[in-house]
């Protein structure tokens, strides 16, 4: 196998790490320096009263129970963590062996916007799975499927999110992976899903731990022994009870807002106690460019943060749909929704536009 | 890349940062090049660059007490770096209408390596990440985990899909 293209990009790039100019370098040790003369040595002492604080302060935060909710929502993925916490994934007894590889689906989960599937992947004893990559596709007898929602704790839906591997203890001989994926518009409201689920999945072996730190394979087109595609396609049918009421609250009352010589549709509110999505349609300013809409939620003048996903509409490229992975089914007050800045990503990283402005929708769902 | 620390060596310095003077200029000699190299590939402009780099070592110093000995320092100082670069681009956002962010002039130095900068620049922007925090900031893959909140194996994941990406690209251009 050819080593050297691999190495030779590796050194390339650490070559091209930019270096600080001498200048600046000597300036800012200066400055540290001053800085810490400057700043004066917390005192031991002062740690209890710390923690103290920190207790009144979640007191503070218990009594009221939408700061808990925010609070909460600091976890990474709220929407899977809370069906690990409270048990409610439904144990299964299903799998299937293909080649001396066995794919077992651990539990399931479904609500009125979500299904959670959380499987493992096992071959002989002796092997040990450094890396998982594999993909799912999940779809209705009629041939819709649901979308896989890659966000936070699924991110590209092929590792075990960290809180759930660390959590889940499996053995390095067992690896395995948690899926998320969306309901489907047209299959909203069902009290059972009947679906099926395809994987396919390749994995790294713990071969790949003699090279420390982690280098790439060698050679595009070379497939390293250490790299194992697991030949054929697992296939489960599926019927999961959906948890609780299929309760869905939506708004469909078509609203539109304007600034800078721009107009975002608000076209859809849906609200499950899983989820919201709200669908958002625009015109482009320059379709050089692909476009994204930062939000704001607020109700009752406190914002719901760092739960939001966007998902790209492929059926209508000037829509995007953003999803909030947090139950606000019970809030009933006027919601104030409000688009503050639209981002244009370019063929670079570096080449973003953004425009800053405010469209605003204040809408109260039934 | 940067050489690192021996942990025992980095916690020793951490401890008397305060005592001696030269504990400081160790890890600042260590951490300089890294943290300066992570921050210019994110906003590709050297006087940002130098402001970004001076916020983060000042709040180190302010905010080294909060730093836990038994936890990774480089994956606590890239946390705030990696902060530092996100207001820095919220700030820009907000003090322009329509702007393209800014990018590297020809007065900037690495002139010679822009074309692997521009390469890198349209990597996704996680795999972005993930490339500069590993070359550039010379961290470990358990250490990006840390960072971008991230299980260990999908920063490999990506780390090898950056670099099969940014070597076909170079073997296309």
């Amino acid at each position: 196998m050819n080593h050297e293209p691999w190495s030779d990009l590796r050194d390339r790039l650490i070559q091209s790490a930019p270096q600080p100019t001498p200048e600046f370098k000597h300036r800012l040790l200066n400055e540290l320096k001053q800085e810490l003369d400057a700043t004066p040595t917390r005192s031991r002492l002062r740690l209890p009263y710390r923690w103290i604080l920190a207790a009144v302060l979640l007191m503070i935060i218990s009594a009221s129970g939408y700061a808990v909710h925010t609070f909460l929502q600091l976890q990474p993925d709220p929407a899977l963590q809370s069906v690990y916490f409270t048990g409610k994934g439904i144990p299964l007894d299903a799998q299937q062996t293909l080649n001396g590889y066995t794919i077992a689906l651990q539990w399931v989960y479904a609500d009125s916007g979500q299904v959670v599937i959380a499987w493992t992947l096992q071959g002989d004893q002796d092997t040990i799975y450094t890396n998982l990559d594999s993909h799912a596709k999940l779809f209705d007898a009629s041939g819709i499927e649901y979308p896989l929602a890659v966000g936070m704790g699924t991110y590209a839906a092929s590792n075990l999110p960290a809180d759930l591997s660390q959590l889940t203890f499996i053995p390095e001989s067992i690896t395995g992976a948690v899926y998320q994926f969306q309901i489907p518009e047209a299959l909203l409201g069902s009290d059972t899903i009947e679906a099926t689920l395809q994987i396919n999945a390749s994995y790294v072996t713990a071969a790949r731990r003699t090279e420390v730190p982690f280098t790439p394979p060698e050679g595009v087109y070379d497939t390293p022994d250490w790299w194992v595609a697991i030949p054929g396609l697992f296939e489960f049918t599926l019927t999961i009870p959906v948890e609780g009421e299929s309760a869905i609250r939506s708004w469909d009352g078509v609203q539109i807002a304007q600034d800078q010589g721009l107009e975002v549709r608000l076209q859809q509110v849906i609200v499950t106690t899983a989820q919201t999505r709200f669908t958002l349609c625009f015109s482009v300013p320059d379709a050089a460019y692909r476009w994204t809409l930062a939000p704001r939620l607020s109700i009752q003048g406190l914002e719901v943060k760092d739960a939001m996903i966007s998902v790209a509409n492929d059926d209508q490229p000037d829509c995007e749909t953003l999803i909030y992975q947090v139950n606000l089914f019970d809030q009933r007050d006027p919601w104030q929704f409000e688009i503050t800045e639209w981002i244009g990503f370019g063929t670079s990283g570096a080449d973003q536009r953004r425009i800053a402005g405010q469209w605003r929708f204040l809408i109260e769902i039934p | 890349m940067p050489n690192r620390i021996e942990p025992e060596r980095e916690r020793y310095l951490i401890q008397h940062i305060r005592d001696d003077p030269r504990c400081l200029e160790e890890l600042y000699e260590a951490y300089l090049p890294a943290v300066y190299g992570y921050i210019y590939s994110r906003v590709n402009h050297r006087q940002d660059t130098e402001d970004l780099t001076s916020e983060v070592f000042l709040k180190m110093i302010r905010h080294l007490d909060q730093h836990r000995l038994q936890h990774s320092f480089a994956a606590w100082l890239f946390t705030i770096a990696h902060h530092s670069v996100i207001d820095f681009y919220r700030h820009a956002a907000k003090s322009q209408t329509v702007e393209t962010i800014p990018t590297a002039s020809v007065s900037d130095p690495f002139v010679e390596y822009q074309d692997l900068y521009q390469l890198i620049a349209k990597l996704p922007e996680r795999r972005q990440e993930v490339i500069t925090l590993k070359f550039f900031g010379g961290l470990r893959n358990q250490e990006i985990a840390l960072i971008l909140k991230l299980d260990e194996r999908t920063v490999a994941s990506h780390l090898s899909r950056a670099l099969e990406d940014l070597y076909q690209q170079l073997q296309e251009g």
